[in-house]
Parts: structure tokens; C-alpha cells; sequence
């Protein structure tokens, strides 16, 4: 893992401050951690983009896709390993996402938070479905 | 496997690089790159290239706050930084900030000058179009400019030209008193106006109709303040009022007071036709031009098509039917101006109001950016001064890893701080002097933003520019350190700012020499001019404005009661004072060289007159009521007229008056100076009358002088009882006239003042900068037997040689605009060498006096606390 600066510290404490009143995660946040555990070991940008294409039928832009991005990095959610330089993409490297801890403990918040919101509400959707 | 023919967009990427650190450019860029080239495999380049434009695009938002955070997290940094940096040097800080704030106070302030001089009569909604006819007039020699004009001009004008879409006219009348039950209001200027002046000009009314108002005869219309001063919170509206005893009137019509930034300012207008019934004159008698005419041009009408379009009018409709005779290089010629140029560019006789000059604004405005160049400098100068000690800062942060960009936004971040600081001050500054400035240059100027919008815009651009200006040298070359020469101690301490360093104490150091010199000199002439011997006696002289038609009336029986009096030397009436005659006619006698041209002034007086200013009369005699023929009109010459005229026996000459009289010189005056001390003596007679008088001069013994003046108004009020009690000693009247110079002597004073501080402010700096730069070298020489004196010397020397230098750049300068502002007077200083000297002197006592302190400091230290290092 790549060590912080003492400025991206203080970045990270203000955007948080900033961005998100909630802890739990937003919906594009939670899409994005989910594709990159299925991904495993291929998590990078345009991957992550096709998944959730094949996943959802939704074209996202790369901007949709790192704005939550940067988020759940600055959150140390997840966390980028610099790969090597590939020609396809005109020499530059490739930037693998991996989910840290904290990350795979705010999606069981999230589900945990799902559960309980869902809970007194199947029947309705269960005639709505028919 | 590809062949790399087609990339992706450039500018875009460029976007990208900007908004991004090295890593998430990369890493982005990469990603979009990736899918560009799919892209452009199967559809095409054109495809790929949009897209990855709007992927850039839609990017870009979410970045921009992005980088906005973060340069507020770095602001929050830089700020500390230079907080802590602000305390750690208390001195250098407060002379950076305070020589700023001054610097940009003196340009702010000028700056508003010149904003509103150029804002005069700009608020007409249709100022563009309009333009004012004004009047030519070839002569022999020079041709005459007036701003007035005929009476028929304007109308006969708009029904010719289908382009003039309207033209007004107005003229004016002085001290006119307004009567309103039984309170007296004197009106310096009343304006006789059409109806179409309102139509034209956008002065909206408050109460009654513009086109009506002036409809009878007997109308009267007021601004709201004059209103407001007649009747208080009555409504004006239908309120009679006697004007000047010669007609009762009724107030029709109230109009929102005329912006202080017009050319003319109306507060009582009456009807045109009015005035002529008054003065008995046909309105549409060409003779006699002293109305103002103004027209509306059509939307893309060319001034100068119609200009070319007038003489051919003048000629077909006045010069045919009433002067065929005049030769054609003799036709008076129209021109029109701009309404808008009128307050900066016109100068011509008989202007509604004094004018401003562009010229001098412009001057006013190179002045005012002048010192924000030498506060900038003086910025500069101080920040790299302290170069030696950020450089360990730069090397360190170097070392950890700072980037040079971020140690110049860094610096930058510094800059700007200390000149928001220092602007803060300069606002306090400005509200605290611009009552006066505003009493000195005579206009209203305000810092109110509603009042002013353009302001609020201007000084945030001003305090970027600036900033951008004195924060941009200090922050290239302090973060351009390279840390390895820092930290090892081999940095040499900046000898390459030095020489620029020096050339700006040579060129602040210059400024401040011109400007005393300017100083110097305008005082010196000021001084001359009010002692100068003018051939008359001015003091103790009290001078009353005649007002009320009753003092002409029962002058004889006013003299007489003043004259009893003990404190009252002599009581005398006259047209004008001694000190301006200035009106004149071509002279005329029986027998004269028809090829003489000859301009003589003239004023009327009566027999006191000449003994009261103590003018000689050297050959003839005085008016006297012992010559009951002086009555039928004689003349008193002086001695220039004589001269030039040709006359061998004076007295006893025959002169014709301007009113058409034959009359006959009595006596020979010695030369006086009767006009302005910029002109020499002209020809001048005085006319000897009973009622044609502005001016009751009293000569008063110089004891108890406030119980004189009592009885003076007491006597005036007897006769003169509604109208308030004013007068004037002649000799401030006198020194009056020369306002002017005395304001410019005034401004250059301040700005010798703020030049010196300013320079001062980047001597002190620099001078501490250079002792401390050598308090290795300072320590061995002592240690080598060096006297506190000797270093004192040596500290001393670098600077006094450049202040000396500056006195070769700054005479030549200073020569040149003197001598010229001095050749406007026709008696003048001589423009010796000692002003030069003093200034120079003063400007290297004051330099030494700034250097000294720290020379002194630097010269005593001990050499061993210099020395050790271990």
C-alpha cells in the first residue's frame, strides 16, 4: 500500500467532512466495491466499467466511475497498486483496485442496513411483482 | 500489433494534466485510452475521438471541485506558513505591508479621480448622440473658440437637418435673488431653458410635466434640493415666488437634482423666451451669442457630415440676408462637440463651468501607476531581501519533496495575503482622507460599491494584478533555489538580484528627487507671484460683491456714512478689481492707423478707485467731482496703451467707448498688473461711471478690524437688508486666482511625501538585507582592526552612490518640466541651481538617516558572535 501524506490526511478528513453526512455507503459506491470483489485480481477502470455494464445494461462514464472511486479511496475503502506499463493503453500503467477491510465492513453495513429497511416491506412488493 | 496513427485528442488529455496529479492522470487517461482504441477499431476514428471528448467533458466538473479542495487544503497550509513568517520578521513585514497599503491608497484614490472625470455626463440614456454647437470666430491674427451660440441656431438647425432629432438651447443669468414670502434666496446662476433641454438631457422630473413646465411665460422649474430649500416639506408644485423684483412666478415643475458629474449643473430654470422679453431683445435676432445650443442626433449619424453641411446654412440664412459683405475666411465657422468629450477636451471662452484638463489627468493617472510601480518594486526588493533566510526552507522542502510549483503557488499564496493585508489598510487609508481629497480636487468622489459599481470589480482585478505583479518575481526565484547550494552552505546570497535591486533604489530615489524639485519650485514661484510688486496695494482691502440693485442706487449716501468712520480709509465701486480686468474691446480714435490692431481692457470705476489701490497717475489727473464735465465720460490710460498707441500728448486724447461714446483721456497710470501674473500687461483704460459697478472695495486701517467690519455691515444692511452679508479680503481673492497652482503645489507636496516614505520603507529593508548578507565579512574586518566608522562607511557607501546617481538621472527630468510649467507665467522664478541641490541633499539625508540605523547595528555587532559557528 502506498503511505499518505500528511496533506492527503487532512484532504481525506475535510472531503469526508465535506461529501458525505451518512457513513453508510451511496448506491454508485456500493456498485463499484461490489464489481471490483467480483472482480478480483482484473479490478481496473475499464474492467470495472464493462462489469457493471454487463451487470446493470447502463453505460456509466469513466467520470461516474471515479468520482465514487476517489471517494471510497479517500475513505480507504479501497486502495490502487500501480501494474505495468501496457502498449494498448499508449504506455501507461494500469491501476488495480483492491478492497480493504474497512471496505468489505461497510458493505456488511449496507446489507445489514438493507435487511432492516427491507424487512417490513415484501408483501407489497410481492403483489406489485405479479 | 497497432499502428499508432490515430491518439487520442490531445487538448483533451492536456485538460486532463492540468486538473490531475502525475499518478490519476495517468491511471485515467490510461483507462479512457484503452477503451479509445477499441473504439477506434471498430468504429472508426471519428467515434473514438468524440468519445473520448465527452468522456473528458463529463469529467471535468466532478475534477474541478476536486482540485478546488485541495487548493484549499493547501491555502489552509501556505496560510499558516505565512502567518508564522508574518510574526517572525515584525519589521520587515510591517514596512512590506504598510509602504503597500500606501502605495495603493495614493492609486486608488487617483484612480477614483479619474474614473469620475471621465464619467462626466455619461449617465444621459442618450449621451452618445448628443453634441453641443459651438462657434468659431477667424479674426486677423487668431481665431476666437466660444462655447455660445445665436438664438435661432437651434431651431433653424433642426428644421433643415432631418437627422436632428431635437436641439434646445439655454442661457443663464447671475446672482439673481429669489423671493419667497419673506425670505431671500441668492441664486448664483439661473438657467433661461427650452422646454427640449429636458427632452434631450435625461433629467427627469418629479413633480409636473417636462414638456409643459415652461410653457408661461411666469413659469419657474426647480431641482429637488433648491425646491427643498425654498419650501421645506411643502409641496412646491403651484407656489408663487418673486424673481429678482421683477416678476412673480410660479413653480411648475420639480426635477431630480443634475448629477454632480455634468458639465452644467441647473437648479432654477425659467423660460427662454422670458429672457428676451426681460432684456428686450428679438428671439430671433441673430446678434448676440449667449445661448448654449444642444442637439439629438439620429442613431449612425456622422458628426462630421453634418458639420460639413453648416457654413453653406449659416450662408444661405444669416450671412446673404443680414452680412453679405463679410468675406468668406472671415465667416464664423459652427463645430460640434461630443457631450461626453465636453468636460475633459473642451476649452474654449465662455464654458458653462471650469473644466477638467485632460491632459493633467493623464498625467495624474501615469503619477498614480508610477507609485503602484514603486510600492511593487519596493515589494520585490523587500521579499527577495529576506531571500537568504527562506532559502533553508526551500531546500528542505525541496529535499522532502516539494515540487517547484508548489513552492511558487506557495509564495504566490505569501504575496497575496500580505496585499489583501496591506489593501484592507489601504480602504481604511482612503476613507479616512477622502473627505479631504474630495475638498481638494473639488468633486464627490465615493468608495460606495452601490454608487459605483464598476469599483468593487476594479480593485479585485487591481489586488490580482498587483499581487500576480510583486508576488511573481519573489516566488520564481525563491522556489528556482537549488537545495543542495542551500543546505551545504555554499549559497551565495543572491548577488544576482543584486544589480536589479540597486536599480531600483536608483529609480525610486530619482522619483522621490522629482518630485521635491517639483516641490521646491512650485512654491518658490507661488511665493513670488503673491509678494510680487503688482503696482497696486492689496491689503487691508475688504471687497463686498454688489448684489442688490438698491446699494448702486444710493452708492453716494453709502460712501458717505462708511467714510465717516475712523477705521475706514476709502470707500470705491468698480466694475472689476484690479486684479482682473478682463474684458475687452478693439480701440478706437479718431485718426488711428487703420492698420493698428489693438485690443484695450476695460473697467468702469469711480474717482476713489485709483488712490484706493494706491495706483500712480503720472502725467494728468485723477477722476474728480471737482470736474463736473468727468460726468459725460472720461478716460484714465495706462502707460502700456499710451506706448503702443502712438500717442505723443496723452491727455487730451480722444477715445472712443465702447458703448459708441467719444470721450477724452484725463490722465497716464503707471503699469499694473491687471491681470492673471501667466500674462503681461495689456493696454487698459478705466471709465469713469456712477452705476455700472460688481464691486465695492473698502480700505480699512489694520487696527481693530472686527469692529470695523461691523459697522460695514451694518451700513450695508441699512441699504441692503434682505440679501446676506458677504465679503472678502482682497488679498485672499487675490491669492484666489491662483488656486490652481496652489493645489498643484499642494499634490506635489503629498507626493513627495509618499514618494519618500515609500522609497524609505525599501531603503530601510534593504539596508538590513545588506547587513546582515555580510555579517561574516563586517566580523572579519573588525577582527582585522576595521572602526565602527570605517564600516559604517563601507555599509553606507552602497547605497549613498546610488541615491547620488540618482540626482544625474532626476535633474535633467525635473529641469525640463519645471522650465516648461514655468514658461506659462509671464513673470517667473529663475530656475537656479540650489533647488536642484537642496533637493539632493535632502533626498541623501534622508537615505543616510534611513541606512544609518542598521549601518550603525551592523558596525558595533561583536565580531565573535559573527564568527563562531561552532
Amino acid at each position: 500500500m502506498q503511505p499518505f501524506s500528511i496533506h492527503s490526511r487532512l484532504k481525506y478528513q475535510l472531503l469526508i467532512k465535506i461529501g458525505s453526512t451518512m457513513n453508510l455507503l451511496s448506491r454508485s459506491e456500493e456498485i463499484i466495491l461490489l464489481t471490483i470483489l467480483k472482480l478480483g485480481e482484473e479490478a481496473y477502470g475499464v474492467q470495472i466499467r464493462e462489469q457493471i455494464f454487463n451487470d446493470t445494461g447502463d453505460t456509466w462514464s469513466f467520470a461516474s466511475i471515479y468520482t465514487p472511486l476517489d471517494k471510497l479511496t479517500r475513505k480507504e475503502f479501497v486502495y490502487k497498486i500501480k501494474g505495468a506499463p501496457s502498449p494498448e493503453r499508449g504506455g501507461k500503467s494500469k491501476f488495480y483496485y483492491k478492497v480493504t477491510d474497512e471496505g468489505i465492513q461497510a458493505l456488511r453495513e449496507i446489507q445489514e442496513a438493507q435487511k432492516q429497511i427491507w424487512s417490513g416491506i415484501p408483501d407489497i412488493l410481492a403483489t406489485d411483482n405479479k | 500489433m497497432k499502428q499508432k496513427k490515430h491518439i487520442p485528442p490531445r487538448t483533451a488529455n492536456f485538460l486532463m494534466r492540468i486538473l490531475l496529479r502525475r499518478n490519476e492522470y495517468l491511471e485515467k487517461t490510461g483507462d479512457m485510452e484503452e477503451v479509445f482504441y477499441h473504439l477506434l477499431e471498430e468504429k472508426g476514428k471519428l467515434n473514438a475521438v468524440v468519445w473520448y471528448w465527452v468522456q473528458t467533458l463529463k469529467a471535468i466538473p466532478a475534477l474541478l471541485l476536486n482540485s478546488f479542495l485541495w487548493g484549499l487544503i493547501m491555502f489552509k497550509s501556505y496560510f499558516k506558513i505565512a502567518y508564522r513568517n508574518i510574526l517572525k520578521s515584525k519589521i520587515y513585514s510591517g514596512i512590506n505591508i504598510l509602504g503597500f497599503a500606501i502605495g495603493l491608497a495614493a492609486f486608488i484614490l487617483i484612480a477614483l479621480y479619474v474614473q469620475y472625470e471621465f464619467s462626466y455626463d455619461t449617465y444621459n440614456a442618450t449621451a452618445q448622440n448628443i453634441y453641443r454647437v459651438v462657434r468659431d470666430k477667424p479674426g486677423s491674427t487668431e481665431t476666437v473658440k466660444t462655447s455660445v451660440t445665436p438664438a435661432p441656431l437651434g431651431p433653424l438647425m433642426k428644421d433643415e437637418f432631418p437627422e436632428i432629432i431635437n436641439a434646445g438651447r439655454f442661457t443663464f443669468s447671475t446672482n439673481e435673488v429669489i423671493r419667497y414670502g419673506d425670505k431671500n434666496f441668492v441664486e448664483e446662476k439661473v438657467f433661461w431653458s427650452d422646454s427640449d433641454i429636458f427632452s434631450i438631457f435625461t433629467f427627469p422630473f418629479v413633480k409636473g410635466d417636462y414638456k409643459t413646465a415652461l410653457e408661461d411665460p411666469h413659469s419657474i422649474v426647480l431641482s429637488e434640493s433648491t425646491a427643498k430649500k425654498y419650501f421645506g416639506n411643502e409641496n412646491p408644485i403651484g407656489k408663487t415666488i418673486n424673481f429678482s423684483d421683477r416678476f412673480d412666478c410660479k413653480v411648475t415643475g420639480v426635477f431630480f437634482d443634475i448629477p454632480d458629474n455634468s458639465h452644467f449643473k441647473m437648479n432654477v430654470v425659467l423660460p427662454y423666451k422670458t429672457f428676451f422679453q426681460m432684456i428686450h431683445r428679438d428671439i430671433t435676432a441673430w446678434g448676440g451669442n449667449f445661448s448654449y445650443t444642444y442637439i439629438l442626433l439620429q442613431d449612425n449619424t456622422k458628426p462630421e457630415n453634418l458639420v460639413a453641411k453648416l457654413p453653406a446654412m449659416l450662408d444661405t440664412y444669416v450671412y446673404e440676408k443680414y452680412a453679405p459683405d463679410i468675406p468668406a475666411q472671415y465667416r464664423e465657422k459652427l463645430q460640434l462637440q461630443s457631450l461626453t468629450s465636453i468636460h475633459l477636451h473642451s476649452e474654449r471662452n465662455q464654458e458653462l463651468e471650469l473644466n477638467g484638463n485632460y491632459n493633467s489627468v493623464l498625467l495624474l493617472m501615469s503619477l498614480a501607476i508610477l507609485f503602484l510601480l514603486i510600492a511593487c518594486i519596493n515589494y520585490m526588493n523587500l521579499s527577495t531581501a529576506k531571500s537568504g533566510q527562506r532559502g533553508k526552507e526551500v531546500g528542505l522542502r525541496k529535499v522532502i519533496g516539494a515540487q517547484r510549483a508548489q513552492l511558487i503557488r506557495q509564495f504566490f499564496g505569501e504575496s497575496m495575503i500580505m496585499i489583501f493585508v496591506a489593501f484592507v489598510i489601504s480602504i481604511i487609508i482612503i476613507l479616512l482622507t477622502l473627505p479631504t481629497f474630495n475638498q481638494f480636487v473639488d468633486r464627490s468622489l465615493t468608495l460606495s460599491p452601490s454608487e459605483n459599481p464598476t469599483l468593487l470589480y476594479g480593485l479585485i482585478i487591481l489586488v490580482l494584478l498587483v499581487g500576480l505583479l510583486a508576488g511573481g518575481y519573489p516566488a520564481l526565484m525563491l522556489s528556482g533555489f537549488s537545495p543542495i547550494a542551500v543546505l551545504r552552505g555554499t549559497f551565495s546570497r543572491s548577488s544576482k538580484g543584486k544589480r536589479l535591486r540597486n536599480v531600483l533604489v536608483l529609480v525610486q530615489f530619482s522619483i522621490t528627487i522629482i518630485f521635491l524639485i517639483f516641490t521646491f519650485v512650485v512654491s518658490d514661484q507661488l511665493s513670488y507671484i503673491l509678494n510680487k510688486n503688482v503696482g497696486y496695494d492689496k491689503d487691508q482691502v475688504v471687497v463686498l460683491k454688489i448684489q442688490d440693485r438698491n446699494i448702486i442706487q444710493n452708492l453716494d449716501a453709502i460712501k458717505d456714512e462708511l467714510h465717516r468712520n475712523p477705521g475706514i480709509i476709502a470707500a470705491s465701486a468698480s466694475y472689476r478689481l484690479p486684479n482682473n480686468i478682463d474684458e475687452h474691446q478693439g480701440a478706437e480714435w479718431p485718426g488711428k492707423d487703420p492698420n493698428l490692431e489693438m485690443m484695450l481692457y476695460y473697467n468702469y470705476t469711480d474717482e476713489n478707485f485709483v488712490n484706493l489701490y494706491d495706483i500712480k497717475v503720472i502725467e494728468g489727473r485723477n477722476f474728480s467731482l471737482e470736474y463736473p464735465s468727468d460726468k459725460d465720460g472720461v478716460f484714465l490710460v495706462n502707460e502700456t496703451a499710451v506706448k503702443m498707441a502712438g500717442w505723443k500728448n496723452p491727455v487730451g486724447q480722444e477715445l472712443l467707448h465702447y458703448s459708441g461714446k467719444m470721450g477724452k483721456i484725463i490722465g497716464v497710470m503707471r503699469d499694473f498688473n491687471f491681470l492673471s501674473l501667466h500674462r503681461t500687461i495689456e493696454p487698459v483704460y478705466l471709465y469713469y461711471s456712477n452705476n455700472i459697478f460688481d464691486f465695492l472695495s473698502i480700505k480699512i486701517s489694520p487696527t481693530k478690524i472686527p469692529k470695523t467690519l461691523n459697522y460695514i455691515e451694518n451700513v450695508i444692511k441699512k441699504f441692503s437688508p434682505a440679501l446676506p452679508f458677504e465679503y472678502n479680503f482682497f488679498d485672499e481673492e487675490f491669492a484666489a486666482a491662483y488656486a490652481t497652482e496652489q493645489k498643484m503645489g499642494a499634490l506635489f507636496g503629498g507626493f513627495s511625501v509618499l514618494a519618500i516614505i515609500v522609497a524609505c520603507l525599501g531603503l530601510f529593508g534593504l539596508a538590513s538585507f545588506a547587513a546582515e548578507n555580510r555579517t561574516k565579512e563586517i566580523g572579519i574586518r573588525k577582527a582585522l582592526g576595521a572602526s565602527v566608522t570605517g564600516i559604517f562607511i563601507l555599509l553606507a557607501k552602497e547605497f549613498m552612490k546610488w541615491v547620488l546617481l540618482a540626482n544625474i538621472i532626476a535633474w535633467p527630468i525635473a529641469y525640463y518640466f519645471m522650465n516648461g510649467w514655468l514658461d506659462d507665467f509671464a513673470y517667473k522664478i529663475q530656475l537656479g541651481i540650489g533647488v536642484f541641490i537642496l533637493s539632493g541633499v535632502i533626498a541623501l539625508l534622508i537615505a543616510l538617516l534611513t541606512v544609518s540605523k542598521q549601518a550603525l547595528k551592523a558596525a558595533q555587532t561583536n565580531p565573535i558572535n559573527s564568527l563562531k559557528y561552532e
